[in-house]
């Protein structure tokens, strides 16, 4: 029972972690004032990605691992192959295969800032963190064992304000208008 | 090895800056100035992977 | 050197002319014409070529005086595309669309032998001047070539003519330069000033001996210029390199003692008169030959200050210490004219001085600078009260 225990808290931890890096990196397109402060929640959108990253493998291993979950390795990896809710669980393998690509890019970030298409397609894949952050919710509300509790309900719903509301606050909050790309006239 | 910047792209965000205080400081309206002082390659790799607008990218040469 | 007047309407030359030859009263020269003043273009291959154009010594004349055939031996391979750049974005500057407008032939056949020799199939003529493009349309019409030539009509605007602006607007971009450093090898267009190209199609013709019979022997040939501000005859004129600008001046009607020369355009520097100032493009000094004269019944304060604002305004605003700065900078001067001090105007103009996609800020930033060097009395006499001198207007700021 531990390892469906550690499934199960894995993945609600990972859900909160990716929830304030989603966030995080929503709002570092918002003016700051202080530098002090952006190098701080850039580091920390970076480190909460990487925690739950992380996350994300000790709860698809410990699922994997347990005999009983009845998901499997091919109905973990492969999308709708699980026994257990194929649905459901199809949408976090997808989530998790998004997130993994978002990373890949990300830890390449350097390198692709050198030309203007590589800053491009950085920017496209690293959008896509919302969709990966959307299934990830979605899977968590429709496959977790734990989601009826009421504590659990308010926490997804919590998730959910914190990262609808940085999007919001982005869309809201013109990124920094210093320079645009445009002529004058 | 050195900094490179895309001024098209740089916002004057600041970072870079706020991590580099002895060799990268703003001007009056935010944007960097660099002060000529060298910079260490991992020092340089930290900026160009903090900067929000991806504008720095390390130049080898 | 004697200064031999040649009237070619609104062009002269001093000297023989070779690219103006031929030339009557508004008239452009069409194929019969031009081949008759110029004789037929001799064929050429990729070694002898890069061989003529080093013998020459040719400088590009769009403005960085870029040996044409370090260029050339850049090139890998085949070009993908050989570009004109007839855009003349500078603002005083009237010599390419000129060229285009009244022998459209020789940058043709320039750009024509050149695309042939290296390989090249295609050939783009960016221009910003409609006329010269309808000129050239005619003149393309006439030609027979074994490869495909194009008119490619760019927009304007002081940064849309930077070399890497174009070759993005020829393709259909935006006619901005682009923020990342484009390493030169890696480049599979061929692209250079319409006047080099002009050069090329005389040299072929003439040969490198004959090329040499003037000029000096570090920069054979003739030139073209701009002349503008207080002369009675401004206009473009075609003059040996090596000539001493006082005989241009004169030759165009400057005051014996202008008040200051202005060389190389708004990206350009002033200078107190210099007529033993010997015509250069290997300093780099000349650019694209633009030669700007203020006399003395001007405010000459006030006409930095028109211009620092125009070249304020042509900022594309992509780069945040352009579009700061460069205000910035206007304010500066502005402020000269109500008798501020100038350490302001110097701190801005070295504040935005290579910090940008393009070389705008450092042109505009050494325009101020090198004009605020040669008035120094005149900034001394705002601050006492003003100079008493209305501003007319002898640097031309595009509406």
């Amino acid at each position: 029972m531990t390892l469906w225990y550690t499934a199960r808290g894995a993945g609600l931890a990972a859900l909160i972690v990716l929830t304030l890096s989603t966030s995080l990196g929503a709002l570092t397109s918002i003016k700051i004032r202080s530098a002090a402060v952006r190098v701080v929640s850039q580091y920390t959108h970076r480190a909460a990605a990487g925690l739950g990253l992380g996350l994300i493998i000790v709860h698809v291993g410990t699922i994997l691992a347990d005999p009983q979950a009845g998901v499997g390795a091919s109905g973990a990896l492969v999308p709708f192959a699980s026994s257990y809710r194929p649905n459901a669980v199809a949408l976090g393998s997808i989530a998790a295969y998004v997130f993994l690509l978002v990373a890949a890019l990300g830890l390449a970030r350097g390198r692709l800032a050198a030309s203007a298409g590589g800053a491009a397609a950085w920017r496209y894949v690293h959008t896509l963190a919302y969709v990966g952050w959307g299934l990830a919710m979605l899977h968590g509300w429709n496959a977790g064992t734990d989601s009826a509790l009421p504590w659990v309900r308010t926490l997804w719903v919590l998730c959910l304000i914190a990262v609808l509301g940085s999007v919001a606050a982005r869309l809201a909050v013109p990124s920094r208008p210093a320079v645009v790309a445009g002529a004058v006239r | 090895m050195r900094l490179d910047i895309d001024w098209t792209r740089c916002a004057g965000h600041g970072l870079c800056a706020e991590l580099l205080p002895e060799q990268i400081t703003r001007d009056e309206w935010g944007f960097p100035v660099f002060a000529g002082a060298p910079i260490a390659p991992s020092d340089a790799r930290r900026a160009v992977a903090l900067c929000p607008a991806l504008a720095l990218r390390v130049e080898h040469r | 050197m004697t200064a031999t007047l040649v009237p070619t309407g609104d062009t002269w030359t001093i000297g023989a002319p070779r690219l103006l030859a031929g030339l009557a009263q508004d008239r452009s020269l069409d194929l019969g014409a031009h081949l008759a003043t110029h004789g037929p273009l001799p064929a050429i291959d990729r070694a002898r070529l890069i061989g003529l154009v080093d013998a020459i010594a040719l400088a590009g004349r769009g403005g960085a005086g870029f040996p044409f055939g370090a260029k050339l031996r850049a090139l890998a391979g085949p070009p993908r595309e050989v570009i004109v750049n007839g855009s003349e974005s500078e603002p005083a500057s009237r010599k390419d669309r000129t060229l285009l407008r009244r022998t459209p032939h020789l940058a043709l056949d320039g750009a024509v032998a050149v695309a042939a020799a290296l390989g090249g199939r295609h050939v783009t003529i960016a221009v910003h001047d409609p006329a010269a493009a309808e000129t050239l349309r005619r003149a393309i019409a006439e030609r027979r070539d074994p490869l495909r030539i194009r008119v490619e009509l760019v927009a304007g605007g002081f940064v849309g003519g930077e070399a890497r602006a174009v070759r993005r607007a020829v393709r259909g971009g935006p006619a901005r330069p682009p923020g990342r450093r484009v390493h030169l090898t890696s480049q599979a267009t061929l692209l250079a000033n319409a006047e080099t190209f002009a050069q090329v199609a005389i040299a072929l013709r003439l040969g490198p001996v004959r090329f040499r019979d003037t000029g000096t022997s570090a920069e054979p040939g003739t030139t073209l210029l701009t002349v503008g501000g207080a002369v009675t005859r401004p206009g473009v004129v075609e003059a040996p390199l090596g000539t001493p600008l006082g005989i241009v001046l004169s030759a165009a009607g400057a005051a014996s003692q202008p008040r200051a020369v202005i060389i190389g355009g708004y990206h350009g520097s002033w200078h107190p008169p210099m007529p033993g100032l010997r015509l250069s493009h290997a300093d780099g000094r000349l650019g694209a030959g633009v030669v700007l004269v203020l006399d003395g019944n001007t405010c000459a304060l006030g006409e930095l200050a028109r211009v620092a604002a125009w070249l304020a305004a042509q900022s594309a605003g992509q780069c945040g210490p352009c579009r700061f700065g460069l205000p910035a900078l206007a304010d500066d001067v502005a402020a000269l004219l109500v008798g501020l001090p100038a350490p302001a105007a110097l701190r801005h103009a070295q504040a935005v001085t290579g910090r940008g996609a393009c070389r705008h800020p450092d042109g505009a930033a050494r325009f101020v600078t090198s004009a605020l060097a040669v008035l120094s009395d005149e900034i001394e006499r705002h601050r006492l009260g003003g100079c008493g001198r209305p501003v007319l207007g002898q640097l031309a700021v595009p509406a």
